[in-house]
């Protein structure tokens, strides 16, 4: 079996794991949601995956610029990160739990797309 | 840095498709690497010279 396939598959266990402790811890209509929803998306990426492989391929390249890629979203999630308390500890702002998490999770996943797409478009990087 | 690659592809009949595939990198990395905007790991090129029969040396051309 093909390594990204194995790595897919881990994956969706673990996601499924996790997933399966947020639905026990709070059984309310925005857990099931957003498990059908990413229960959904990873099934069309792994559908996507296995019809076009060669598409999804990756090389030392792409996992060179993809590297940097997840490094600039780091960095940009940890200077948010770095606001919220400042805003926090400055009474600026109130942040519930609920609001920081949602917060990072969404830069994360945000910055990682724009980067990756900003990064993958570049022959090289130094 | 300029490469022989597109010359030595030529003479062997690959395309850049067949030389990714035997590499095992994708066709784009061929691509860049060809224009010299790549640079390669050294198993990447060392991979590449033994599939074009060359050396390192002589495909990889590093100006001053």
């Amino acid at each position: 079996m093909k390594t990204w396939i194995k790595w897919m598959i881990a994956k969706i266990i673990l996601i499924g794991i996790l997933l399966g402790l947020l639905l026990y811890a709070k059984r309310d209509s925005t857990s099931v949601s957003i498990v059908i929803a990413m229960l959904t998306t990873f099934i069309v990426i792994l559908f996507l995956r296995i019809k076009n492989p060669d598409k999804y391929k990756t090389d030392e390249r792409l996992n060179k610029l993809y590297s940097r890629a997840v490094a600039w979203s780091w960095q940009i999630t940890l200077l948010i990160v770095l606001f919220i308390f400042w805003f926090n500890y400055l009474e600026l702002f109130v942040f519930t739990v609920d609001a920081i998490i949602n917060t990072v999770f969404l830069t994360m996943i945000i910055s990682l797309v724009i980067f990756r797409y900003f990064f993958m478009r570049k022959a090289d990087i130094k | 840095m300029k490469t022989k690659i597109k010359e030595l592809r030529a003479k062997y009949n690959l395309t850049q498709d067949d030389l990714a595939k035997k590499v095992g990198v994708r066709r784009e990395t061929i691509v860049f690497l060809e224009k010299g905007k790549y640079n390669p790991s050294l198993q990447l090129a060392h991979d590449i010279a033994k599939v074009l029969k060359s050396k390192i040396d002589d495909i990889f051309i590093f100006k001053k």
